[in-house]
């Protein structure tokens, strides 16, 4: 059973991190929201059944990625005075068309050397962009949905809501990334 | 045209787990590796925890009985220190202290005799 769920791990650890990133916005939060999600799933899930598992494993991820962003919202509220200066880099960013996921996947390289970080700049997948800039609960629906293949009444068990909720997000999402996509490209 | 949101969405998604730095991916294998061992240390702990728990139990046991037991035989010896009748009604119906002593049955019929004492009161 611990080889298989090894397993397991190794084929979902890329995801996961990725989601998060998407989420945060950070590489050390994300790590932290992975590492989380792995402990809390060998320490209470390891006993289910393997068909269990990838449900099970995505619910965890989707509740650390909530309470990330609800902490992040209690912080906000009480130091704002650094969420402005937050608000104004990450204005800057979007004026040089930065992808946030830069700041997850910089090298130290490429954060000295300007050729290295021009090159990853006009490598910059708008995509990502756009997915990175829907609200939390649609961006979650989305890549669980359309990326991670989950059915409609999976997703809304892993996201706690009912399947018309989730149907709504969807659909506001997908209604979202086509309007960024043209403005991006325009 | 969402289908090709759709499609586009997980070319990108794909292609940028693909593009992960090395150090990203060390340090998920790490995350891995902790996770996993930290099953085993559970799996320890729980285990000497039950240990620990079974030796209270069978400890708490132990002196329950002890203390049943030694109540017990308290009880019994109480019961043999005093006499169930005194010398006089044992004078009374031909018996002496020494002769209960030397025939251990009489002390089985004590009871037989005591009734019998409170019978011939009444009469």
């Amino acid at each position: 059973m611990t080889s298989s769920l090894a397993q397991f791990l190794a084929s979902v650890d890329k995801k996961a991190y990725k989601m998060a990133n998407i989420a945060t916005l950070n590489s050390q939060d994300a790590l932290d929201i992975v590492q989380d999600t792995m402990e809390k799933m060998v320490r209470n899930y390891s006993k289910k059944q393997p068909e269990e598992w990838p449900p099970l494993f995505y619910r965890i991820l989707h509740n650390s990625i909530m309470d990330f962003h609800r902490k992040k919202k209690f912080r906000n509220l009480f130091f704002f005075w650094q969420q402005h200066e937050q608000e104004g880099e990450s204005s800057f960013e979007a004026s040089n068309s930065f992808s946030g996921s830069l700041s997850g996947n910089l090298s130290s390289n490429e954060e000295t050397n300007p050729d290295a970080l021009l090159a990853k700049t006009e490598n910059i997948d708008q995509m990502l962009v756009a997915i990175e800039a829907l609200a939390p609960k649609q961006q979650q629906c989305f890549l669980l949905r359309c990326w991670q293949g989950f059915s409609v009444a999976k997703t809304a068990k892993i996201m706690k809501c009912s399947e018309g909720t989730i149907k709504t997000h969807y659909s506001r999402a997908v209604t979202k990334l086509k309007i960024q996509l043209e403005s991006l490209d325009a | 045209m969402p289908k090709i949101i759709e499609s586009q969405a997980k070319a990108s998604l794909d292609k940028s787990v693909e593009q992960l730095d090395e150090n990203i991916e060390s340090k998920l294998a790490q995350i891995r590796l902790n996770a996993l061992s930290s099953q085993t240390k559970s799996q320890l702990i729980s285990g000497w925890a039950f240990e620990r728990k079974s030796l209270v139990s069978a400890f708490s046991v132990v002196v329950l009985v002890f203390l049943f037991a030694s109540d017990f035989i308290s009880t019994e010896v109480s019961t043999k220190a005093e006499p169930l009748l005194t010398q006089n009604e044992l004078t009374q119906h031909g018996l002496t202290q020494n002769e209960l002593a030397e025939d251990p049955e009489l002390l089985d019929d004590l009871e037989f005799i005591y009734w019998l004492s409170q019978e011939y009161e009444d009469v």
